[in-house]
């Protein structure tokens, strides 16, 4: 039965990849001492995007949280007068996710030494004025008032985050809160860059119309006098038992209409033999819970009955050996909190019961093979997917191994991980109702 | 087969979606006599097909929702009765997109799929479009969420300021009703039978523009059209209610709420109606005074007082006759008059010198980027030909659209910033914040019922 399944899984791949040419995602080996180089090829664009992503974020910091977020900013700016001369022609822009801070550069042709050199100057320590760098932290706290400070979904988020993983560091806010953004000092920013902005830490995605043999130069020409320095080893991921804990987090806000219902947890999971593997599985089992098919959560509880809207779910195996489950919706008129969390809970079990059906995991997967196919050359399409896996401690992929990736994920994966997220070690429920905070 | 191919142009050679063909907007029917507009993309792997109809709202100003809350329930509450999850896993394997929005005059729709694909994609479209299922609970949680939508309004920074600017602006038009869900009351009081009497009268085929880009075929289009537009009325008698050009009174409104967390700054200036042929012109300028990291306000009010995160500029369209100038930006409550200032100076030096000598080259660099990588994606094709279209502007302007953003001249530019852009002085600032001091000389009010005291004192 299942080598019948896995035929079907066999010829359906032969036949969705037959005759199609990807533009691959290549290598480009380097003698520096850089970790990895990659080049998108793009022979249609006239611009050249350049894009350093170092393996590092707020989960490697223990003091005050909003740390590398506020080194992003600064680094910025620094690397920014690359040739000595404020960016007029280039765009740029950075971000960061807790686990990788991304840097971006874009330009054409004539600026593409420049391009490189922003890249350089992300390794030195920051050239800025002192008062300069202090006046960024109240940017930052301008940032915290765009995103967070109207937002109380964010903020219930964010504590639920921290009651889940209790000490471990990848329950900490990327951004922090305006108390922790003051307290950061310039030798915190100081000391995080010179232990993870090193060649060590370091993979170089550019995108455009260049060829592996200019990348190489380049980046010899720019990178070749560097040290490595020492790798992050990203001790954090490996395999952690967390203790049991069941927990509620109510938050009160004003500036809201309606209660919403939120939820994470944390399993045991080793359903998968790599992290790769476990990133499809949870990939698929994400666009299967969050689909209008059989085997989601929108059928039960939005689509065929009236239990809560605006609902989404996330599976994430950021951490060895577990997995995070998160799920958020808001109650239908006369549903209360409770009720939405009690239907969820049936829902969920249910499917981990039952298993996913096997016309909806198809249907998913037909899906999301299409549109790789239609989307394989496209370099956004391929930096997404290539963040997604430099976030979980993984280099990027060609776009054939994608295709792989998605075909091998069988039912069984899927069930597995189903039955894991049903059965969590931690769970935190949290409800956001109106009210005085 | 009837079909008509009417060439609207001369064969242009150019250069946009990377493909070094001519390409041009042609003319064609469908089998059904359904007019449409058609851009080939060969290299594109799927086809956008673009829908507007006329709209307007109810000129009493009653059951002034009736056209979002009938779009929401389109949309998700299933449709030729099959149950709203068949609907969406159905559209879902599809590999397509579509949309559908409203404003106050117009409806617009948006299909995208694979060429091999369209016919499944227009066949549930009309499910959607002829028969919603526009059932009782689906509406019930569709309004829901619009009352919520409206009552939150009033307690975010954004929603406090483009509300009250709005009614600054437009008083009690039903138009400003529509965007700013006020009154409360008038979304609580629509019922499904004004969504059904809505839907009813708004998607006849009359009058309705149709464009479409990408690799399909203009024949096999043709046929989806007609399967998609299916069986609705013909009608669609649509007459557009008045609207003024906006009252911009020459300002400074402090909205007081002692319990935001934070304040933002708006500042608004009427400008010519961009839809007159100016639009590459006024992008270019607007994008050089507040559009990204490089522009004046950023520089200004991030970059140099450090009292934001952002600071921008933007065109406002309410309508294609009617365009504003916004500048606007969250702003840290101490030093929101330091910024003002800024802003103003900053504005000032914009108005009096236009964009510099090493700047408009980047501008227009900037500006021909994002179009060419929206010319490779047939849904902003087919919607750039729309607005080509529903703004009376030649054909050509849309396939000459590279070379046009290259003939813009400097001196050009900075005689209609000169002449055209609105006097600091003469502009609409309003800051809404918990601070009900920090700015000088300003009109405090605490609700936006009270605007008329800042305008007649």
């Amino acid at each position: 039965m299942f080598w019948r399944f896995k035929l079907i899984l066999i010829l359906i791949f032969g036949l969705l990849t037959s005759n199609q040419a990807f533009a691959e995602l290549i290598e480009v080996k380097t003698k520096t001492n850089i970790k990895a180089v990659y080049l998108i090829e793009d022979p249609d664009s006239d611009q050249i995007r350049v894009n350093p992503v170092f393996l590092a974020g707020e989960v490697d910091f223990d003091g005050p949280e909003g740390l590398s977020h506020f080194l992003e900013h600064l680094m910025f700016w620094h690397a920014d007068k690359a040739g000595g001369k404020e960016i007029h022609g280039r765009g740029g822009n950075a971000w960061v996710n807790g686990i990788v801070t991304s840097y971006i550069n874009q330009g054409i042709t004539s600026e593409l030494e420049e391009l490189f050199e922003f890249t350089r100057r992300l390794l030195d320590t920051p050239d800025l004025e002192k008062k300069f760098m202090l006046d960024e932290k109240r940017v930052v706290e301008r940032e915290y008032d765009f995103r967070i400070a109207e937002n109380p979904d964010r903020k219930l988020t964010e504590q639920m985050r921290r009651k889940l993983f209790g000490d471990h560091s990848a329950g900490r806010s990327v951004i922090g809160t305006p108390q922790s953004i003051r307290s950061i000092t310039l030798d915190h920013a100081f000391e995080f860059h010179r232990k993870y902005y090193n060649l060590a830490n370091m993979v170089l995605l550019i995108s455009g119309n260049l060829k592996p043999k200019q990348v190489r130069r380049l980046v010899a020409n720019t990178l070749d006098d560097l040290e490595a320095g020492s790798a992050n080893s990203q001790s954090w991921r490996s395999s952690t038992k967390f203790e049991a804990q069941d927990a509620i987090v109510e938050l009160k806000a004003n500036n809201i209409e309606s209660h919403a219902y939120k939820y994470t947890s944390m399993s045991q999971w080793t359903g998968s033999s790599n992290r790769i593997s476990a990133f499809y599985t949870a990939f698929l089992t994400e666009k299967l819970l969050n689909s209008a098919l059989k085997g989601s959560l929108h059928k039960p509880l939005r689509l065929e009955n009236f239990v809560v809207s605006g609902l989404h779910s996330w599976v994430d195996p950021l951490i060895d050996g577990q997995v995070v489950f998160s799920f958020n919706g808001r109650p239908d008129e006369g549903v209360i909190l409770t009720s939405v969390k009690r239907e969820f809970q049936l829902a969920i079990e249910k499917i981990a019961r039952q298993g996913v059906p096997v016309d909806s995991l198809e249907r998913v997967r037909k899906r999301l093979v299409r549109e790789a196919k239609r989307r394989g050359d496209e370099s956004a399409f391929i930096l997404r997917r290539s963040f997604a896996l430099l976030r979980i401690g993984e280099m990027p992929i060609s776009s054939e191994e994608h295709l792989r990736q998605l075909i091998s994920v069988t039912k069984e994966d899927i069930d597995g991980l189903l039955r894991a997220i049903a059965r969590p070690d931690r769970r935190v429920d949290g409800y956001l109702k109106k009210g005085n905070e | 087969m009837l079909f008509e191919r009417l060439s609207l142009t001369v064969g242009i050679v150019a250069s946009v979606a990377g493909n070094a063909y001519a390409q041009e907007i042609t003319r064609h029917k469908s089998p059904g006599g359904i007019e449409f507009r058609h851009f080939a993309m060969k290299d594109a792997k799927r086809t956008a097909v673009a829908i507007t109809w006329k709209h307007n709202v109810p000129a009493n100003g009653v059951h002034i929702s009736a056209s979002r809350l009938g779009i929401s329930l389109m949309l998700n509450g299933g449709a030729g009765g099959k149950a709203p999850d068949e609907i969406i896993a159905d559209f879902e394997d599809l590999d397509g997109g579509s949309k559908l929005f409203v404003q106050p005059r117009e409806i617009r729709g948006f299909i995208v799929a694979p060429n091999e694909n369209m016919g499944e994609a227009a066949a549930i479209a009309n499910d959607v479009l002829r028969q919603p299922n526009l059932d009782e609970k689906w509406f019930d949680r569709e309004k829901k969420k619009l009352v919520d939508n409206a009552k939150n309004r009033k307690n975010h920074v954004y929603g406090i300021g483009w509300n009250l600017a709005r009614t600054i602006m437009f008083s009690d038009h039903p138009y400003q009703q529509f965007w700013s869900l006020s009154p409360e009351q008038s979304v609580d009081d629509t019922g499904l039978q004004n969504v059904k009497e809505w839907h009813g009268t708004n998607f006849g085929t009359d009058g309705i523009k149709i464009t479409v880009a990408g690799s399909a075929k203009p024949e096999d289009v043709g046929v989806s059209i007609d399967k998609a537009l299916a069986g609705l009325p013909t009608g669609n008698n649509v007459d557009l209610l008045d609207f003024p050009a906006p009252a911009i009174p020459s300002r400074t409104i402090v909205f007081h709420k002692p319990d935001l967390p934070k304040s933002l700054m708006l500042i608004y200036g009427a400008i010519p109606s961009v839809a007159n042929g100016d639009e590459i012109s006024y992008n270019l300028a607007t994008g050089v005074l507040g559009y990204g990291k490089q522009s004046r306000l950023f520089k200004a009010v991030r970059s140099g007082l450090r009292a934001a995160y952002g600071f921008r500029a933007s065109m406002t369209r309410f309508t294609r006759e009617h365009s504003v100038l916004t500048m606007s930006g969250e702003v840290e409550t101490a030093l929101l008059q330091e910024a003002l200032d800024e802003v103003g100076a900053t504005y000032r030096e914009f108005k009096t010198s236009g964009v510099g000598y090493v700047e408009f080259p980047f501008a227009k660099r900037f500006y021909r980027q994002r179009i060419e990588k929206e010319m490779k994606k047939p849904s902003s094709v087919a919607y750039m030909m729309m607005e080509n279209w529903a703004n009376s502007r030649p054909a050509e302007e849309f396939d000459n659209l590279q070379n046009n953003i290259g003939d813009v001249g400097r001196s050009d530019l900075n005689k209609l910033i000169t002449d055209t852009y609105p006097d600091f002085d003469k502009m609409l600032k309003i800051i809404v914040t918990p601070d009900a001091n920090v700015v000088k000389n300003a009109c405090v009010i605490t609700a936006i019922e009270q605007w008329r005291t800042c305008i007649d004192g």
